[in-house]
């Protein structure tokens, strides 16, 4: 080593900005931009769920009163659906659990092969909007299904509550499983061979200790989908026909009859519910991580031939019937009159809707902001929350949290009522209404992305932030030139989840849509009750194609780098 | 003008624990200056809340006569050295060592010139293009010391910067950073749990227990005049004697031991202290069965060579003893494992410490 010589080099006298204050301003405004879009139009609706309503002129009156709540305990059609969602729910969810245990299990603890292709292929009700499986569905199975009338030309068909829950398991099953797979992988598998060991036999080991070891996954992926399937409006309003459950039934008060007094009630209804799954699901999620042991997977020793092919069959037989469900729509889309002329076409996707093919490019456009927007505000969030603490840090998790226990439809009728008044109406504004429906994917998918984005600052050393700041960088530079660079993976999975989410969304926007600002999900939606039964399907089609598509680049432009997507670094 | 940084009284709580209590200290402008104490007696503490990372609970710092308590980290231009070096991943080497002065906003190319010449000091000019974790740990460490001294900071903190390198390499690094720190002149204060680290590199030593300071002074006479047991204890390796004291003898069960330096303590319960160095090992032909003061027997139970020196093991009847003693003498004397030996404590090798 040299000697050295301390030369004083003169540096411009340097203003920095109060970390506390950028950070409070960041956080703040964070907190602020929930309020105005999560806490008020919340309230509001629980406001005006117990305010007096005038039939007849459609409109709220200032009173008070517990009427509303009566008129809706009264018609029994209406309480019937609160009965009709918690059969659905109660049922998808112990269906969708116990097939995507079985599924997580053969994919973790088995020594199948094509794991990965098992995987992505669970993955693909992620892509399409909820009610692709009725659609599929009814395709099959419906009074012209290809297999109720075609195959067997039998008169039972699928419509009801059977049609509502499949079609609920099969939109479900990638939640529950990612959960399920997560936490299979997590528990130390050794418990297992240590049990075998000890002379238990594979059903007792299992039964004894793999199902007890992961019982806070199951618990909280359970909660979750009866939080889901509650929730859900585009699969009971496709494949319900009569039977009405909380979603459609607050659609159709609200969209049917202008009642909005019911729908608000019915939409007080739906939260409880709703609000009690997503508590059981945070609270059984927090357990479950608890119980991760940060030990090496270790290697799984080979299972033997009989596991291996039943789980084999069974995975792919889910595989099969997951994917059946892109394909039929697909097919459907490119023939001229499904089960009645079988002819190619492309004449489908000459869509004759307001909009036309544009839709798509609005949704497009509108899901890429989405993505953006949505990305930057939960990882400055996560930020602020994990790594700088102000004093509000905690009621602002809690904001961040509340989205997930809140319907998407619910949250939409909250908009309409708070934004789209005589008093304010965000038509009136540039480019409001597509600001509006931005903002409502943003905020209805906020909890994931605040927490993907918590997770992410843990795993960032503390001492990364404090080595800038004692080389003179403020927050907001550490913030771009440390933080963020750090975080370019987590940032790139949140974008992608917020660009999906906002491609398939149906319930949280419906209320929002308007000719002008008309979304691809919903004309999938509006078309299939219009009876077009092929354009809905290319519609579908189209969704789930842009969606693989930009998939497909970003993971490319993203491995090239070397980079591997979150989802692709469990399996 | 000297810049002198004193701690008053300076205490950091945490949930009701004190983490650091009521620490004076006084650190010389250039002054090297180094925290010693186990894992969590507070020396990272006091480290952050020099460094402006953490707010002190009571008592202030005072850096060049003026109190730094609420100045932000940014404008105390302080260097920090990281356990963990907190390298940007990201970055390359040579924009590891700019970062500092693009956020100091010097010009362009004072920049170049800055890295090129730090670079030079630590011996990676030509890894400037590298990423960190192309590196190994010694030459991450390297960069992590460029990139802190990069921006001229008046005082440089290293909290445990050895901690994770393979002990020669630790060895060496310590050399260069003493080297580095002398030739800059640089205020430095070094956290590290290492006594043998600290010994070797600072000024002033600052044994640290529990949050309090037990002792700051030179290296030599902290190894010399240990101000307790603690100190005793955890800088070096002493062997204690407890028992009474009373006329400058300690009855302990392997013997009356007299003692000469028990300064201020007339009686009572006693800790008597002694390095292995002072103790002696006596001719084993010398006759047994005379009782001399201060001479105690004992069997050889184990032998370390350490090159120079060897250590030994021997056990008493209650407790076993440490002596080092040089190589050449021991293997003159011809003493094998399992023998009896006749152990002599020379009443002035003793440091007494009253038991609390
Ligand atoms: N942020 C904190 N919150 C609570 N306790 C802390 C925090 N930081 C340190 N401590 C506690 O303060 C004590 C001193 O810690 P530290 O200064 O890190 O010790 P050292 O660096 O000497 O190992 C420890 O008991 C530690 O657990
Ligand atoms: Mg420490």
């Amino acid at each position: 080593m040299s000697t050295v010589t301390v030369e004083e080099i003169s540096t411009k006298e340097r203003k920095i900005i109060d970390d506390k204050f950028v950070i409070y301003l960041a956080g703040g405004l964070i907190g602020l931009f929930l309020i105005i879009f999560m806490l008020l139009p919340v309230l509001n609706i629980l406001r005006l769920s117990i305010t007096q309503y005038d039939e007849v002129a459609h409109e709220f009156i200032g009173k008070l009163t517990l009427n509303n709540f009566a008129n809706y305990f009264s018609k029994p059609a209406i309480v019937q659906s609160l009965y009709h969602s918690l059969w659905i729910a109660v049922w998808s969810m112990l269906i969708t659990t116990v097939l995507a245990f079985f599924f997580a299990y053969g994919l973790t603890r088995t020594t199948i092969k094509w794991k990965k292709a098992l995987y992505y292929i669970a993955m693909t009700p992620l892509i399409a909007p909820s009610l692709l499986q009725a659609m599929a569905l009814i395709s099959l199975f419906g009074s012209n299904g290809l297999i109720t009338a075609g195959l067997f030309n039998v008169e039972w068909n699928i419509y009801g509550p059977l049609g509502i829950i499949i079609s609920e398991v099969l939109y479900c099953f990638p939640h529950a499983m990612v959960i399920l797979y997560t936490t299979l992988s997590a528990v130390d598998s050794r418990l297992d061979e240590a049990a075998a060991s000890l002379g238990a036999s594979g059903v007792t080991t299992f039964f004894k200790v793999t199902i007890p070891t992961a019982r806070y996954g199951i618990f909280s992926a359970a909660a979750l989908v009866f939080n889901l399937a509650i929730t859900d409006f585009g699969n009971p309003i496709i494949i319900g026909r009569g039977y009405r459950v909380l979603s459609t039934e607050i659609y159709l008060q609200v969209i049917g009859m202008q009642r909005f007094d019911l729908g608000t009630t019915i939409a007080v209804v739906l939260l409880v519910p709703s609000v009690i799954a997503f508590l059981l699901n945070y609270y059984f999620t927090k357990k479950s991580h608890s119980m991760i042991s940060g030990q090496a997977k270790p290697q799984l020793p080979p299972s033997r031939p009989l596991k291996k092919w039943s789980f084999t069959i069974y995975t792919w037989m889910i595989a099969v019937i997951l994917l059946s469900v892109v394909v039929v729509i697909v097919v459907k889309s490119f023939v001229r009159v499904w089960m009645y002329n079988w002819t190619l076409t492309f004449s489908h996707y000459q869509f004759k809707i307001p909009g036309g093919v544009g839709v798509l490019w609005t949704s497009l456009w509108i899901s890429v902001v989405v993505g953006f927007l949505g990305a930057t505000l939960t990882i400055v969030n996560g930020y602020v929350i994990e790594k700088k603490k102000p004093f509000f840090a905690q009621p602002l998790y809690l904001f961040s949290v509340i989205p997930a226990a809140i319907p998407g439809l619910v949250m939409g009728l909250g908009y309409i009522l708070i934004f789209n008044t005589k008093f304010l109406n965000f038509d009136n504004i540039f480019y409001g209404r597509a600001a509006i429906v931005i903002i409502n994917v943003v905020v209805c998918n906020f909890t994931l992305g605040t927490l993907s984005s918590i997770t992410n600052m843990k795993n960032i050393d503390k001492s990364m932030d404090e080595a800038a700041t004692s080389l003179g960088a403020d927050t907001t530079r550490t913030f771009l030139q440390v933080i963020f660079p750090l975080s370019r993976v987590s940032f790139m999975s949140n974008l992608i989840y917020y660009f999906m989410r906002s491609m398939v969304t149906i319930s949280a926007v419906i209320f929002l849509v308007s000719p002008n600002v008309h979304l691809a999900a919903i004309s999938v939606i509006n078309l299939e009750k219009d009876g077009q039964e092929g354009p809905s399907a290319a519609m579908a089609t189209l969704i789930i194609l842009v969606v693989v598509v930009v998939l497909g680049i970003i993971s490319l432009l993203f491995r090239k780098k070397g980079f591997k997507l979150a989802a692709e670094n469990q399996v | 003008m000297a810049k002198n940084l004193v701690l008053k009284n300076l205490s950091k709580k945490f949930d009701n624990i004190y983490a650091v209590k009521n620490m004076n200290l006084e650190i010389k402008d250039g002054e090297f200056i180094t925290l010693l104490g186990p894992s969590g007696c507070g020396k990272t503490t006091t480290l952050r809340m020099i460094a402006g990372f953490e707010t002190p609970t009571d008592g202030e710092i005072n850096y060049g006569g003026r109190v730094i308590n609420d100045l932000i980290p940014q404008k105390r231009n302080f260097g920090i050295v990281f356990q963990s070096y907190a390298l940007f991943p990201h970055m390359r080497v040579s924009e590891n060592v700019a970062f500092g002065l693009k956020m100091h906003k010097y010009p362009k190319d004072k920049i170049d010139q800055r890295v090129d010449e730090l670079l030079n000091i630590v011996g990676l000019r030509e890894h400037k293009h590298k990423y960190p974790a192309e590196l190994s740990g010694g030459m991450q460490q390297r960069v992590a010391l460029a990139r802190a001294l990069a921006p001229s900071p008046e005082v440089l903190l290293l909290d445990e910067p050895l901690s994770a390198l393979d002990a020669k390499i630790r060895v060496k690094l310590r050399a260069e950073i003493k080297q580095l720190q002398v030739d800059l002149g640089i205020t430095t204060i070094y956290v590290t749990h290492d006594q043998e680290e600290a010994l070797s590199i600072s000024d002033r030593v600052v044994v640290m227990n529990q949050g309090i300071i037990e002792q700051i002074d030179k290296p030599v006479a902290i190894y010399k005049n240990p101000i307790s047991k603690y100190v005793a204890d955890f800088v070096g390796t002493s062997n204690f004697f407890e028992g009474r004291l009373s006329d400058g003898i300690v009855d302990n069960p392997e013997g009356k031991f007299k003692v000469t330096n028990a300064i201020g303590i007339k009686s009572g319960m006693v800790t008597a202290a002694i390095r292995p160095e002072k103790v002696e090992i006596i001719g084993d032909k010398a006759d047994s069965s005379v009782a001399i003061q201060n001479v105690v027997s004992g069997k050889l139970m184990v032998i370390v060579f350490l090159g120079l020196i060897v250590r030994l093991v021997i056990r008493l009847k209650t407790q076993d003893v440490i002596v080092d003693m040089l190589e050449k003498r021991f293997t003159e004397m011809g003493i094998e494992r399992g023998e009896t030996v006749k152990l002599y404590f020379p009443p002035e090798g003793f440091i007494v410490y009253k038991n609390e």
